[in-house]
């Protein structure tokens, strides 16, 4: 049985950079998870999103999503286990860790993970689907995960 | 019911538990068969057809006759084979098939009508019209299946539960310890799963080296592997995907998590599942004391039951002899041994110690020296009275004689478990010398090892004839009997797939596990041809029966799959909405007030549209945010109208499949130089996600453009109706964007767009805000006195204005011209599905085609439309509904050369509700047909 916690919220500020090249540019600090090749998502980028979105208007451009998305961040070594419940993505292999991202499905759900640290993780999804998925992943974690 | 003999050693039992309301004893560790046995309970069941006296056979999975239902109220399992049920403390077991007690079963009288119940009983016997098999069907369904399916609902948990492994180790035998241990010390990630209680399998009836077990465990645990204890692999499927049921708490039990399913993904499959030891073909073999001879041994060395005190051990291998030490060793006593094997001699070596050197093999020559054991000699037929075996009759020679005996073990050689490996597409290998197939060419990474791989001994085929074969089960679940499939063959069933079906040979939980080599070797020996060539069903998944429940997983009493919730469902809530799946997504159909029907309310709604103004929540549209200096480029790929907008402006537009057909339709909106908003259908999100990634990532990789799904992102709220104008202006300040326009404001502190679409008819507003910002728009318009209108006045007013929903009128098998859209069709083509449109079929005349109906009367939905009754079906109503305003009703339909018909005067008729109404065929347009109203 291993330990984690959840905690699920609005994802706030989650805003797209497509680009239009393959190239991995330079976002100035701001946390960015490459979701597809030539995709990113800049998290909690704030104001500097504006800034971003100058810099790559001649080879990509931006668009906020965050309104439409939840937070689960999943703190905790059991964070692993958790995501194999009703999944279909390795999340207990070792080599997957932070720096990385999975987009894959969850009890039918489409989500993004995104490992933060080796014991934190961050799945992000369509906030219609929050209910039933915390439902899911309360009630795993008060039975206890294996 | 009592066996003669069973006996145990001397620790007490601990556990309670209860068969048919008797309260027992069990040791922990006990199988539910082996505690019945302890506690000298013989009778366990009925047979399924004939009623028939039956017991515990084997000690493993494959147990045709002990079923019982365990359990109460929702968690009650029927059908439990108790070999395959560890006691626990208030285990509630019942005896199943049997009327009014399982001793005095009044369904015991079909056992004395066997010879009519032969082969093809229901087939023969229920020909005939239909009205009769009406009759017929009372009956049967009253004495089809074995135990009651629960009435209630399972109160447990169930879970799925993906893993991945390098190696995955089916059986935890000696040779999968072995396997399970090279893996380990190659550092493979191990996933080993066993569907016993504790590991070991045969070394823990047969002996061997046990410390490997302990020893193997702890290397698999020191690689990070995993061990799954009272796990089933189920089925082997494609690319190393194995489906694993794991029992957390046995049958009945309340444990609140019960079963999880493992979804195992592993790079290679090691398949340890050992062999299933095969009963004997005589007269009786299916009473209760009748055992296979592992069976015996097992519940003697493993649990200290001895399951009679007389046992008489029959056999055509070597392996049966184990069992002889066996019985002794627990203090039973050996009647005899009698081998079918060599020329018949009886060998009472006790008194002829020369006999001893007689043999190679130690554990055979320690047989001939302490049995008395009759070479060449067969059972003929088994005894009983009172649910309990008292003697058994053997053929030697040309001699019949008796043996006393309360227990009858029997071996008729082993057969390798190769289900996991054929479910995986791997192909079977005949063995002539152990009279079973075994793994052969693999498709997958699958290897199959130990007894599972052929490592059994050898037998001797049976060659004498059966005395009665009437008698002599060769499917104890099923009833079937060597005279039925000698019946079967005698009327012309060849196949071993049609003598499965005529007979049912093979079928029910066990799935022929210890029948189907015997069966085999029948149709082989009727046909004078060989097992391998008489053929052999196909083994499929699940290798034991699982529950429903476990499939169904989290999704248990809901739609097996998720709801989707809208972000403003808590303010649909507040005001009673009547909620109606669509998809995943739960929207609201109606917003009743105090004594209103669905349908009051939807009229209300929908008239206050007509009248003032209303709001309708359209945030499940699919929508995309098309951006970059070729958004212009990829829009005129998808979308099969002309897109080219100014800036600001929006409109209609739809797109095609590959073949010409419909595929969505939605607007779209130029919001800036390099950016378009395009809307779709709810139901089609996903499916259009796909299609722009087709046109984008395949079509026309080298664009520069962005598509972005942001249905969620962007909550959506229609403002429908005269007033509509009028409110916006109120809460933004600012003048509404003239129609099909596009617009921005704050309402209520949010910022949103504003797109001047209209779905119902009238002046409106389409009112995107960001998703989790959205409420205190919604608040804001219905204090503003909009009133909420939910999908059923939607479908009202849309219906009105002939307005195609995909699913409804766009089918997936409509064109353009079919719906009345060509006109719109870009001319220069370029878009997808254009160059399908040139096929002539798509021109037929005689297509369907959209048109409107109008009646005095309401129009049933989906009925069919008809010149007049019996005639072929025209067409069918896609979607109907009361004219507001106005009196009457009006439809939708899809008609064989519909625009043809206009004026025409036809039936819509629903025979499978009764329902039918006169219709006249009009253009599908019943509201407005200027336009006059919803333009600024």
């Amino acid at each position: 049985m291993t330990d984690v916690a959840l905690q699920v919220a609005p994802a706030g500020d989650v805003v797209v950079a497509d680009l239009w090249t393959n190239a991995v540019p330079d976002f100035g600090g701001v946390r960015a998870v490459r979701v597809e090749p030539r995709r990113w998502w800049l998290i909690d980028a704030g104001d500097i999103a504006a800034t971003i979105a100058g810099q790559i208007a001649d080879s990509g451009t931006t668009i906020a999503i965050g309104g439409g998305l939840v937070r689960a961040t999943l703190t905790g070594p059991g964070w692993r286990p958790l995501l194999m419940l009703a999944a279909v993505f390795d999340a207990e292999d070792p080599g997957f860790g932070p720096g990385d991202c999975a987009a894959t499905i969850i009890h039918h759900v489409p989500v993004w993970i995104v490992p933060v640290t080796a014991d934190c993780a961050e799945v992000y999804f369509a906030a219609s689907y929050a209910r039933g998925l915390t439902d899911l992943w309360t009630a795993a974690i008060d039975r206890g995960i294996v | 019911m009592a066996v003669t003999g069973p006996s145990r050693a001397a620790a007490e039992p601990t556990i309670g538990f209860t068969f048919d309301g008797r309260v027992l004893r069990a040791r922990p560790g006990d199988t539910l068969a082996a505690a019945l046995l302890a506690n000298g309970v013989g009778l366990i069941g009925r047979s399924f057809k004939l009623h028939r006296p039956r017991g515990v056979m084997t000690a493993g999975v494959e147990e045709p006759n002990a079923l019982v239902t365990v359990g109460t109220g929702g968690r009650t399992e029927p059908n439990t084979r108790a070999t395959d049920v560890f006691v626990y403390d208030g285990l509630v077991a019942r005896s199943q098939n049997r009327w009014p007690s399982l001793r005095f079963d009044a369904g015991a009288i079909l056992g004395l009508a066997a010879p009519v119940f032969a082969a093809g009983f229901y087939y023969k016997m229920f020909f005939g019209p239909p009205a009769r098999w009406l009759w017929y069907e009372r009956f049967i369904r009253r004495a089809a299946g074995l135990g009651p399916a629960p009435a209630t609902a399972d109160p447990e948990v169930y879970e799925h539960r993906a893993a991945f492994a390098d190696v995955l180790i089916v059986g935890s035998g000696p040779a999968g310890l072995a396997a399970a241990m090279a893996a380990a010390r190659s550092g493979e990630r191990i996933l080993l799963v066993e569907q016993d209680a504790v590991l070991g399998g045969t070394l823990l009836s047969d002996g061997g080296d046990r410390a490997t077990i302990g020893s193997t465990r702890a290397a698999i645990l020191a690689a990070g592997g995993r061990i799954l204890m009272r796990t089933t692999a189920s089925g082997l499927w494609d690319h190393g995907f194995v489906t694993c049921v794991q029992r957390l708490a046995e049958p009945g039990q309340a444990a609140g998590l019960s079963q999880r399913l493992w979804q195992v993904r592993a790079k290679r499959i090691v398949l340890a599942t050992g062999a299933i030891e095969r009963p004997l073909t005589f007269a009786n073999n299916d009473l209760p004391g009748v055992m296979t001879a592992r069976a015996v041994r097992t519940y003697a060395r493993r649990w200290g039951v001895l399951a009679g005190q007389r046992v008489v051990i029959a056999t055509n291998n070597d392996d049966a002899y184990r069992t002889a030490d066996a019985v002794v060793a627990a203090g039973g006593e050996v009647m005899a041994i009698l081998d079918s094997r060599d020329d018949p001699a009886i060998l009472d070596s006790r008194d002829d110690p020369a006999i001893l050197d007689s043999r190679d093999d130690p554990v055979i020559a320690r047989g001939y020296g302490r049995f008395r054991v009759c070479r060449g000699a067969v059972p003929v037929s088994a005894f009983g009275a009172g649910g309990r075996l008292r003697s058994v009759d053997f053929r030697i020679g040309g001699t019949t004689e008796t043996l006393a005996a309360d227990c009858l073990a029997v071996s008729g050689g082993f057969t390798p478990v190769v289900h996991l490996h054929s479910h995986g597409g791997g192909k079977l290998d005949w063995r002539e010398d152990i009279q079973a197939f075994v793994p052969g060419a693999t498709l997958q990474n699958v290897t199959t090892v130990g007894s599972a791989a052929g490592e059994v001994d050898a037998v001797a085929p049976a060659t004498a004839s059966l005395r009665h074969p009437k008698s002599s089960f060769i499917d104890f679940q099923n009833d079937v009997t060597a005279a039925d499939i000698d019946l079967a063959w005698a009327e012309g069933y060849r196949s071993v797939e049609h003598l499965k079906r005529y007979t049912t040979l093979g079928m029910g939980t066990d799935q022929g596990k210890t029948s189907n080599m015997a069966a085999l070797a029948r149709l082989a020996g009727a046909g004078a041809t060989t097992i391998p060539l008489a053929g052999l069903t196909t083994f499929r998944p699940p290798f034991t029966p699982l529950t429903l429940a476990a499939l169904a997983g989290p999704d248990a009493g809901g739609h097996a799959a998720p709801t989707r919730r809208l972000a403003l469902a808590d303010r649909h809530a507040a005001l009673a909405a009547i909620w109606q799946p669509l998809g995943l997504w739960h929207r609201p159909r109606a917003y009743p007030r105090t004594g209103e029907t669905l349908h009051d309310a939807a009229l209300r709604e929908a008239r206050s549209v007509r009248t003032a103004a209303g709001i309708v929540d359209v945030s499940t549209l699919a929508k995309f945010m098309i951006s970059g200096p070729d958004a212009a480029a990829l829009l005129a790929i998808v979308c099969a109208t002309g897109v080219k907008l100014a800036v600001g402006r929006g409109r209609y537009t739809f797109m095609l499949r590959e073949d010409g057909m419909v595929l969505d339709d939605g607007t779209v909106w130029r919001l800036a130089d390099d950016r378009y908003l395009l809307t779709s259908s709810t139901g089609g999100a996903e499916r259009m996600t796909a299609h722009l990634s087709y046109a984008h990532r395949v079509l026309a990789a080298d664009l520069q453009v962005s598509a972005v799904a942001v249905q969620e992102a962007l909550a959506g709220i229609a403002l429908a109706g005269p007033d509509a104008a009028a409110i916006l202006e109120r809460l933004t300040g600012a003048a509404a964007p003239a129609h099909m326009g596009v617009g921005s404001g704050v309402i209520a502190g949010v910022a949103v767009t504003i797109l001047a679409a209209s779905y119902s008819g009238e002046r409106a507003f389409e009112l995107y805000a960001s998703g989790d910002a959205a409420g205190p728009v919604w608040d804001a318009l219905l204090a503003a006195g909009a009133t909420p209108y939910g999908i059923e006045a939607l479908e009202f007013l849309r219906i009105a204005k002939g307005h195609i929903v995909v699913g409804g009128e766009a089918d997936g098998r409509t064109t353009a011209l079919d719906l009345g859209l060509a006109r719109m069709l870009r001319k220069d083509g370029g878009f997808i599905g254009a160059s399908a449109l040139s096929r002539p079929a798509l021109a037929d005349a005689d297509r369907l085609q959209l048109v409107g109906l109008t009646s005095p009367t309401m129009i049933p939905e989906g009925s069919m439309l008809v010149v007049v009754d019996g005639d072929p079906v025209a067409g069918h109503v896609t979607a109907a509904a009361p004219l507001v305003p106005g009196d009457g009703y009006i439809a939708l339909a899809l008609l064989r050369g519909g625009r043809a018909r206009l004026g025409h005067h036809l039936t819509a008729t629903s025979p499978t509700r009764g329902q039918s109404a006169q219709v006249v065929v009009t253009q599908p347009l019943f509201y407005d047909p200027e336009g006059i109203r919803y333009r600024d």
